[in-house]
């Protein structure tokens, strides 16, 4: 090569050799066939491995393993920790090929989608066999876990929603603190009365975590009496007045100034204006208490149930733990499952104080887990709340949700269009099932 | 150590205790020698390149069941495609993401030239200053510039605030989007464009400069004159890399705004498009059919340009 470093002939080769564009590497195509074809394997040996996005289960299965292995010292169980935004992207991808753990967390949401297509396996033998007594966990949630009049899981923890207040900004705003038995009316007029007087001082008197449903708008729709979807799941209700009522709640404080602007709460989630003294309320989950409480002013925050239209339903969702259809070691999964079933664990995981146990009794810890603050009230509203809306394959329209809705937080159309919008799209997908 | 040509003819490799063989044996043997001598790269980029392409270019063809299970409906997937919506919005950012990452070149060669000067001190220092953006993890930078981007309490709304513009709510206005994110992706890759470029300056002459200087042209018609025509190589490398590259943005837009904003349905780009498709939503067969398409559109364009380089790329 003469002085010129860079000559056609080397510009070629560089292009050549530089991938254009890598897609869709094949996902081994043996899934989809549904049914197990693992084996049972043996109790006293196995080596397992466990998934989940919770970080306290994954703590508690830290803390309370060395004494399971007294029992089992044959079974290895090695968990992996996927945050939430990416773990049933994961776990789909590996399931498809075949490759899932042999025990999974699982929640409401997807539960169908796996027990429809052969993904899991049932536990009716431990139910049956006296091993799990169903009657130890919240009806409505052990009912989630059924697929065609199996049981396939029991609750392990569930997530109800709450009102979160700051103390502090109500005094200056010198506004009552909210009750227990507050309206939607009480509710939006102190939220619009706190905002006027401190929007000065970048101070809202309400800030809702617009991009998670299950602490907006799941809430207020059924509060208004509405639903996201049919109890056949077949069915979408966006185009229901009631429902629609809901989501204009949100879509009326989003625009008249009670709340910050969807752009100023997509640049920071809702959440973090409480967090930071920013918001005098929030609607939050008992999965959002650990960000919570550890915010510099929480000594100012208290909970109170969400606000009564015609009730005050939250909604309902939860977690479970699941085999694989696949594993190799049945028999000792079962064991793991049982474990984590069981009222010891249960008692871990409420130390931990980011969830709510669901084993019957072992809620006594978690309420104790943050001094101060009423943490009865998630157990209260998980009592009567509404379950999380699914279908067999939710995913494909609840990925409409936001984009259809968005219109509605930006004032740029009704709740009425928006909701009947949805509700065709969401219905065409549900069709498709 | 010295090597006798004796030792050097008994290690012929020829196989064990081989007789010097006849020419035609030793052919074969010579014709088998450079496959070997290719076949891991042919293997690699066999395996995890043209197999999965073809495989994608297949399953496009296909819908995919919750967890595999795909069956053939032909070109379904493609016309389902080109009637949607969403494909001409994801286009357009993407388009629109490779103007703005275009537009950094000029840039580069303007920043690589004043780094080249003669004389000048802590070359190595503003070299690696430069490089670093390129060795930091795009989480990392996508964290600080969302910041910098807040509409709220962002150091570039600050900043405009002092000269008495609002500044947009950046990441949260549909096209404006786009064009931030763009420019995060200018600021990643000019370490890299001026390393190239760099190396294309300290092959051109000096002699050429003096020559210039002699005929009285100053620095501006230097640089317009000399430097740029006999970088044109090296520009032209980056034109199409910035192309292909800009045209594969995926990451910055996952993670500067995200798949729960509320627009992100209007500042989507082609691969986002296809992620949302196939592992948001599951449908795999539409997806790979997006990759196909963005795998004929970044083949078209690449195609454009080395039609058009012959218009404007000097080699020596």
């Amino acid at each position: 090569m003469t002085r010129n470093l860079i000559n056609r002939r080397t510009v070629l080769a560089g292009l050549a050799s530089s991938a254009v564009a890598g897609v869709l590497a094949g996902c081994g195509g043996n899934g989809g066939s549904g049914g197990g074809s693992g084996g049972e394997g043996e109790t006293g040996k196995a080596d397992l491995t466990f998934a989940t996005w919770e970080s306290y289960t994954a703590n508690a299965i830290k803390k309370q393993l060395p004494a399971f292995q007294q029992k089992f010292p044959g079974i290895k169980l090695e968990v992996t920790l996927t945050p939430w935004k990416d773990y049933f992207t994961k776990l789909q991808t590996q399931a498809s090929a075949g490759n899932a753990p042999d025990l999974f967390a699982m929640n409401g949401v997807q539960f169908d989608l796996y027990a429809s297509e052969g993904m899991i396996d049932p536990i009716d033998e431990l139910v049956s066999g006296g091993q799990l007594d169903l009657a130890k966990y919240p009806k409505s949630l052990v009912e989630r876990y059924v697929w065609q009049d199996k049981q396939y899981g029991v609750p392990n923890n569930f997530d109800s929603v709450a009102l979160f207040y700051n103390k502090s900004i109500f005094d200056n705003a010198g506004q009552q603190y909210p009750t227990d038995d507050w309206t939607w009316d009480q509710f939006l007029r102190t939220a619009a009365a706190i905002s006027a007087k401190l929007k000065g001082q970048g101070i809202y008197g309400f800030t809702p975590a617009m991009g998670d449903s299950q602490i907006t708008y799941y809430n207020s729709i059924p509060a208004a009496g509405g639903y996201v979807i049919d109890r056949k799941q077949n069915k979408s209700g966006y185009d229901r007045p009631e429902t629609i009522e809901g989501l204009k709640f949100f879509g009326d404080v989003l625009n008249n100034g009670t709340s910050p602007t969807i752009q100023q709460l997509t640049d920071i989630p809702g959440t973090d204006w409480f967090i930071n003294g920013k918001g005098a309320m929030t609607w939050a989950a008992s999965y959002n208490l650990s960000d919570l409480s550890g915010s510099k002013l929480a000594k100012d925050f208290q909970i109170v149930r969400l606000p009564t239209k015609k009730t005050n339903q939250c909604v309902l969702n939860g977690t479970t733990t699941v085999i694989s259809s696949r594993s190799k070691n049945k028999a000792a999964a079962r064991e793991v499952l049982k474990w984590i079933a069981g009222p010891e664990f249960a008692a871990a995981v409420a130390e931990d104080g980011q969830v709510i146990p669901a084993y019957d009794g072992s809620q006594g810890a978690f309420l104790k887990t943050i001094p101060n603050w009423n943490l009865k009230t998630f157990i209260d509203a998980a009592a009567d709340g509404y379950l999380y809306p699914t279908s067999k394959n939710t995913k494909a329209w609840d990925q409409l949700e936001a984009p259809t809705l968005a219109p509605l937080w930006q004032g740029k159309a009704s709740a009425d269009t928006v909701g009947k919008k949805l509700a065709a799209a969401m219905n065409d997908a549900l069709a498709k099932e | 150590m010295t090597v006798s040509l004796d030792s050097r003819s008994r290690t012929t490799p020829s196989g064990p205790e081989a007789p010097r063989s006849p020419g035609r044996r030793r052919n074969r043997y010579d014709g088998l020698a450079p496959w070997l001598f290719v076949a891991p790269t042919v293997l690699g980029i066999g395996a995890f390149y043209v197999w999965p392409t073809a495989q994608s270019v297949y399953f496009s063809f296909t819908k995919w069941g919750a967890f595999g299970g795909v069956s053939w409906i032909g070109t379904a997937n493609y016309t389902r495609l080109f009637s949607d919506p969403d494909l001409l919005v994801a286009l357009g950012n993407t388009v629109l993401y490779a103007a703005v990452a275009l537009a950094g070149i000029p840039l580069a060669i303007w920043l690589a030239s004043l780094l080249n000067r003669p004389g000048l001190r802590f070359r190595s220092f503003f070299r690696v200053l430069f490089f670093l953006p390129v060795v930091t993890v795009p989480a990392a930078v996508s964290t600080v510039w969302k910041l910098l981007y807040n509409g709220d309490y962002g150091m570039i709304n600050y900043v405009l605030s002092l000269v008495g513009i609002k500044g947009p709510y950046w990441l949260q206005t549909p096209v404006v989007a786009v064009v931030a994110v763009g420019i995060v992706g200018v600021w990643m890759s000019l370490g890299f464009n001026m390393i190239i470029l760099g190396a294309g300056l300290q092959a051109i002459s000096p002699e050429v400069y003096e020559a210039a200087e002699l005929d009285g042209a100053g620095p501006f018609r230097q640089l317009v004159h000399i430097t740029i025509p006999l970088l044109t190589p090296s520009i032209f490398f980056l034109t199409v890399m910035t192309a292909i590259g800009a045209f594969k943005v995926f990451d910055l837009i996952f993670l500067m705004i995200g798949n729960t904003s509320p627009v992100i349905k209007q500042t989507q780009t082609l691969v986002f498009f296809f992620y949302s498709k196939g592992f948001m939503v599951n449908d795999k067969g539409y997806a790979a059919a997006i990759g196909v398409v963005l795998l004929l559109i970044i083949a078209l364009v690449t195609y454009g340009q080395f039609r058009l380089q012959r218009k404007w790329v000097h080699y020596e």
